[in-house]
C-alpha cells in the first residue's frame, strides 16, 4: 500500500500491504471485549432503543470525528516525520518542546492495560478450552461457577484446581508468547496477518451465536415468558424517560469512546503506516461502521437475549448489575450446559471473546513496540523481547494481587484515555489549528466529508470530552481516590497499584527526554 | 476495549414484547448500520477500482 518511508535514525519504516488489512486490523483494534459484553447492558439500563438516540449523537459528534483526528495525527506524525508513537507524533503538530512529553499518556495508556488485558485475554483462552472439554460442565448454579472462576485465577480453593493458580498462569503465558510473537513478525507479517484471519472467524462465530440465540424461542417449558423474544424487547423498547437524565448521554458517550477504542495511541500509531496522501476519511470511517455492526447488531443480539432465555428477566438484571465478568465467565458457561450442541458454542462465545481480545491487545503493544525502534534504534526482535519482559514482570501482581486489575483499569483505561483524547483534539484542533488539520484530514479523501465537522472537531468534540472527563473525575475519581468503600485488606494493594503507574508514567517520561536529547546531539530537531 | 465504568443495575420493567417502539428503534438501528456498512465498503472498493 505504501513504500517504506524512515524513522527519524533514517531507517525505513514498515508499511500495511492492503486497505483491507489495515480495516481489519483497525476494526480487530477497536472491536474488543466491551462490544459483546459492555454495549447490550448499557443499552438496556440506560433507555433501551431510546439509548440509541445519545449513542449515535455521540457517534457522529464525539466518535467519529474523534477517530478522524487520531488518524490524522498518525499519518501526519508518520508519514512526515516518521514516528509510530505519540510524544513524535505530538512534537511534530507544535513547536513548544514541552509538546512531546503530553504523549506520555499514549505509552502509559496501551502499556497499563496491555498488562492487565493479556491477562483477562487468556481467561478467554482457558474457557475457550474449558467450554470444548467440558471442564465446567456439571456446575449448576452462578454461585458454584463464580467459584470456579476464582479458583482457576488462584483465589480459591476448588477440586477443578487443585494446582490452584497453575492453569491460569499457563494460559497467561501463552497468550503473552502469541501477541509478542505477532508483534515481532511486525505490521505485515504479523498484526495485518492476525486480522485477515482473526477478524473474519470472529464475525463467523458471532453469526453463528446471534442465530442460534434469536432462534431460541423460549427453551424453559415452565416458563414460557423467558423467552429470546423477552430478551430483544427488554434491549430495544425504548423508555423515554431514561433520556431527561444526564447519565443516559454519558452513559452512551462512554459506550462510544470505549469501543472505538479512542485515546489510547493505537489508531494514531496504526495509521502511522500511511503514505501522506492515502485516505483516511473514507477508510476512518468504515472502521468505525464496522466496529458499530459488531456491537450493536452482533453483540446486541447474544449475550443478554440469552441470558433473558434462560434466567429470566430478573435474574438478567442481577447478572447484568454484578459487571460484565459475570455476564461472560459465569452466567454464559451455565447457558452453555443448557443448551444443545453447549460444548461448540461454548468454544465459539469465548472463542470470538479471545480473537476479539487479542486483536486488541497487539494494537496496544504496536505504539511500545514503535517507541523502542523508532526513538531508540531498537531491532524489532529487541523491542519485543523488551516489551515481553515488562508485561511478564509486571502482570505478576495483577495476577497475584486483587486490587491491582481495577485499580489500574480505572486510572488508564477509563480517565487516562478521556484526559487523553482530550489533550490530542485540543493541541491538534488548536494549537496545530484547525485549518491545517482540516487539510490534514481531508487530503487524499475518498469520500467528500460536510464542512459541518470542520466545526464539530473545533469545538464541539473538545466540549464533549470536556464534559465526559469532567464528569467522570468528579463523580469516580475523586472517591476512587480516597478509597472510598475500599476494605482496608485492600488499601496497600490499590497504593501499590498507584505507585507502580506513577513509576510507570516517570520512567516514560525519562525515555521521552532522553531520546530527544539523542536527536539533539545527532543534530535533528 | 472493555473499559471500566461497570455494568449498573437495571432499571426494572416488566417486559413482554416488543412495542412498536422498540420495532421502530431495532429497524432504525440494524437499518442504519448495514446501510453505512454496505455504502462504506461499496465506496472503498470503487475507490481500489479506479486507482489500479
Amino acid at each position: 500500500m505504501a513504500k517504506p518511508q524512515s524513522d527519524p535514525l533514517g531507517l525505513p519504516r514498515e508499511a500495511w500491504a492492503s486497505r483491507l488489512g489495515l480495516i481489519l486490523a483497525m476494526a480487530g483494534n477497536a472491536i474488543g471485549l466491551g462490544n459483546f459484553l459492555r454495549f447490550p447492558v448499557q443499552a438496556a439500563r440506560n433507555g433501551g432503543g431510546a439509548f440509541m438516540i445519545p449513542y449515535f449523537v455521540a457517534l457522529l459528534l464525539l466518535g467519529i470525528p474523534l477517530m478522524w483526528v487520531e488518524w490524522a495525527i498518525g499519518r501526519h506524525g508518520g508519514s512526515h516525520h516518521g514516528h509510530g508513537s505519540m510524544p513524535g507524533m505530538f512534537q511534530a503538530l507544535g513547536k513548544k518542546r514541552w509538546i512531546k512529553y503530553l504523549g506520555v499518556l499514549g505509552l502509559f495508556n496501551p502499556l497499563v492495560i496491555l498488562i492487565y488485558y493479556t491477562y483477562i485475554e487468556s481467561w478467554t483462552m482457558a474457557y475457550s478450552f474449558f467450554s470444548a472439554t467440558g471442564k465446567y460442565f456439571g456446575i449448576a448454579t452462578r454461585q458454584e461457577m463464580g467459584r470456579f472462576l476464582n479458583s482457576f485465577q488462584g483465589f480459591g480453593t476448588s477440586p477443578h484446581f487443585p494446582g490452584g493458580i497453575e492453569t491460569a498462569y499457563v494460559f497467561m503465558l501463552v497468550t503473552l508468547g502469541l501477541n509478542i510473537y505477532i508483534l515481532y513478525r511486525g505490521i505485515t507479517a504479523g498484526i495485518e496477518r492476525l486480522a485477515k484471519i482473526a477478524m473474519p472467524l470472529l464475525f463467523l462465530f458471532a453469526i453463528a451465536l446471534a442465530v442460534r440465540v434469536l432462534t431460541l424461542g423460549a427453551p424453559d417449558a415452565n416458563h414460557p415468558d423467558w423467552s429470546v423474544a423477552s430478551g430483544v424487547a427488554y434491549l430495544w423498547n425504548p423508555d423515554f424517560s431514561q433520556l431527561t437524565r444526564a447519565r443516559a448521554w454519558l452513559a452512551a458517550a462512554g459506550q462510544i469512546f470505549f469501543t472505538l477504542s479512542l485515546g489510547m495511541g493505537s489508531i494514531q500509531c496504526y495509521a502511522s503506516y500511511l503514505k501522506k496522501n492515502d485516505d483516511l476519511a473514507l477508510t476512518g470511517l468504515t472502521t468505525s461502521v464496522t466496529n458499530e455492526f459488531a456491537e450493536v447488531i452482533l453483540g446486541g443480539s447474544i449475550a443478554i437475549p440469552v441470558a433473558v432465555a434462560y434466567f429470566g428477566l430478573a435474574e438478567t438484571q442481577n447478572i447484568a448489575a454484578a459487571g460484565s465478568f459475570d455476564l461472560g465467565f459465569q452466567s454464559m458457561p451455565i447457558i452453555f450446559q443448557r443448551l444443545p450442541l453447549g460444548h461448540l458454542f461454548g468454544f465459539l462465545w469465548f472463542g470470538l471473546l479471545f480473537f476479539a481480545g487479542i486483536t486488541s491487545s497487539v494494537a496496544m503493544g504496536q505504539p511500545i513496540m514503535a517507541f523502542l525502534q523508532e526513538e531508540f534504534g531498537f531491532s524489532r526482535q529487541r523491542a519485543a523481547l523488551a516489551l515481553l519482559g515488562a508485561v511478564l514482570v509486571f502482570v505478576q501482581p495483577v495476577i497475584f494481587v486483587r486490587p491491582f486489575l481495577g485499580e489500574m483499569d480505572f486510572w488508564s483505561g477509563t480517565i487516562g484515555l478521556a484526559l487523553f483524547g482530550l489533550i490530542e483534539v485540543i493541541l491538534f484542533a488548536w494549537v496545530f489549528g484547525m485549518d491545517r488539520a482540516w487539510e490534514e484530514i481531508t487530503r487524499g479523501a475518498d469520500i467528500r466529508l460536510p464542512r459541518l465537522f470542520y466545526y464539530i472537531i473545533k469545538y464541539v468534540t473538545p466540549l464533549y470530552l470536556m464534559i465526559l472527563f469532567g464528569f467522570w473525575t468528579w463523580q469516580d475519581a475523586w472517591p476512587t481516590l480516597l478509597m472510598k468503600g475500599v476494605a482496608a485488606a485492600d488499601r496497600p494493594g490499590v497504593l501499590w497499584a498507584r505507585a507502580l503507574m506513577i513509576f510507570f508514567m516517570a520512567v516514560f517520561l525519562l525515555m521521552i527526554g532522553h531520546a530527544w536529547r539523542r536527536r539533539r546531539a545527532r543534530g535533528v530537531a | 476495549m472493555i473499559g471500566s465504568g461497570g455494568m449498573g443495575g437495571m432499571a426494572l420493567g416488566a417486559v413482554t414484547g416488543m412495542t412498536g417502539g422498540g420495532w421502530g428503534f431495532l429497524i432504525l438501528a440494524w437499518g442504519g448500520i448495514i446501510a453505512a456498512t454496505f455504502f462504506c465498503f461499496y465506496r472503498l472498493f470503487q475507490s481500489e477500482d479506479k486507482k489500479r
